[in-house]
């Protein structure tokens, strides 16, 4: 199903951050959303995942069960890598992924550290395998790529494509390069403010 | 430095203890002021009476019980605030009557319905909830939120948010609530005992050496108190370390 936003309107006080957005997220493709800082990229995704009160519109087909990086990593401090990514799991027979998916990052030696020793690269890592192992219907990433070197990056970005394929997965990014890599569809959130509608 | 920092309060107790010794000396009046070393030789004579231990062991049970009982009060009464506005907002003249009210008056009025060796359960209860119910809904309310929206999004289980989530919120709260209403409970207890008299108590002993004006067991008593205080904020504070220790294993 895909996922509809029609006439969104978000606003903090009496600022408006989204007015009447309209956009289309197809079921089991990747969108990349862009835009510059402040035009409501963050606001869109914290919308779709029920964070935000909504002023005006509606949003529907948005799956029951989502995941997320969110644009902190958002880590339990107390708990190592493994850990912080088990305990979104449903069932105890996923756990035996945990360990090959921070491997297939590079984080095969940082398994048992505690998240408040990890890098922030490292941490990022730790927040995006978190997101795509959890079984969800969704896949909302907030500068995913953020912290990362080149050459992870990409690792990264091959892995994120391959575990998420046939999943909606919607990347917010500002950088275009970043969006090259993905190779999706964008979705320039400016724009969208600018007209009324946009399909992507 | 190290050393220094190592020495330093062993070194003020014993400056302490020669500056007491010396005044005791200097009044030369045993009734006012007895002397360390007397207090040392008249608890040396209490540990070796089996009804010493029967005393600690008869308030530390009590005391203990009802520290105990409030810890676990505590704790549920503030997650149900947390949870519930209507809750917090029902609990609060209760908490604030009793915060505010003074020790001896609870003494005082709970004689009338309850029995001596109860008493002391009570008041120890009474004085250690509303210390660990604020403490810990304190906790409660500064557990990041960013956390729990994203327990939220990830539909995490409510025992991975209690146990990864709040628990290492609320633990600050709960060790220094824990730690202040330890010594809070026995001091507490100790006055209800003093004043209900339960037979073979701590508090009945102290009652005694005041009406026999037997300064040394007063300050002897005085001292297995603090000792036993100390020991039981001590033992508490470890079993609160390894229940934590517990939960991350989990």
């Amino acid at each position: 199903m895909d996922i509809v936003v029609e006439n969104l309107t978000v606003q903090y006080g009496k600022k408006v951050v989204l007015r009447n957005l309209s956009v289309t997220f197809k079921e089991g493709e990747t969108t990349v959303v862009m835009g510059p800082s402040g035009c409501g990229k963050t606001t869109l995704i914290n919308a779709l995942l029920g964070l935000v009160h909504t002023t005006g519109g509606r949003i529907t087909g948005v799956p029951s069960r989502a995941a997320c990086v969110f644009q902190e990593d958002r880590l339990c401090e107390d708990i190592s890598a493994s850990e912080n990514v088990r305990i979104v799991l449903r069932h105890r027979s996923e756990y035996s992924l945990v360990e090959p998916a921070l491997t297939a990052v590079g984080l095969g030696d940082s398994l048992g550290k505690i998240a408040r020793e990890l890098s922030g690269g490292m941490r990022r890592r730790v927040a995006i395998i978190r997101a795509v192992l959890a079984e969800s219907g969704v896949v909302v990433m907030d500068e995913p790529l953020k912290g990362l070197d080149e050459a992870t990056r990409d690792r990264v970005v091959d892995y994120i494509r391959e575990k998420t394929k046939g999943k909606t997965l919607i990347v917010i990014t500002h950088d275009e390069r970043e969006a090259n890599l993905f190779g999706a569809d964008v979705l320039r959130l400016a724009q969208v403010l600018q007209s009324d509608t946009d399909t992507v | 430095m190290r050393f220094l920092r190592r020495v330093e309060k062993p070194a003020a107790i014993l400056i302490a203890l020669l500056s007491w010794q010396a005044a005791a000396m200097i009044l030369s009046r045993p009734l006012l002021l007895v002397s360390p070393v007397d207090v040392f030789v008249t608890l040396l004579r209490l540990v070796a009476q089996g009804d010493f231990w029967f005393s600690v062991g008869f308030s530390f049970v009590r005391i203990g019980a009802g520290f105990t009982i409030a810890l676990v009060a505590g704790v549920l009464l503030a997650a149900l605030a947390a949870r519930f506005r209507l809750a917090e907002v029902l609990l609060w003249p209760y908490m604030a009557f009793v915060k505010a009210t003074p020790v001896a008056s609870f003494i005082i009025l709970c004689l009338i319905f309850l029995s001596a060796s109860e008493l002391s359960v009570f008041i120890s209860f009474l004085m250690v909830l509303p210390l660990v119910y604020t403490n810990v809904l304190t906790g409660i309310r500064t557990t990041d939120r960013k956390l729990i929206e994203m327990a939220h999004v990830f539909h995490m289980r409510p025992s991975r948010r209690l146990l990864h989530l709040y628990m290492p919120a609320v633990k600050p709260f709960l060790m220094s609530a824990a730690s202040l209403a330890a010594g809070l409970s026995w001091k507490a207890g100790i006055a209800a005992e003093v004043i209900g008299i339960p037979e073979g108590s701590i508090g009945e002993r102290l009652y005694e050496a005041k009406v026999f004006i037997s300064t040394p067991d007063l300050f002897a008593w005085t001292f297995v108190i603090i000792a036993v205080s100390i020991t039981f904020e001590k033992i508490l504070v470890f079993l609160l370390r390894r229940l934590y220790q517990s939960g991350r294993r989990t």
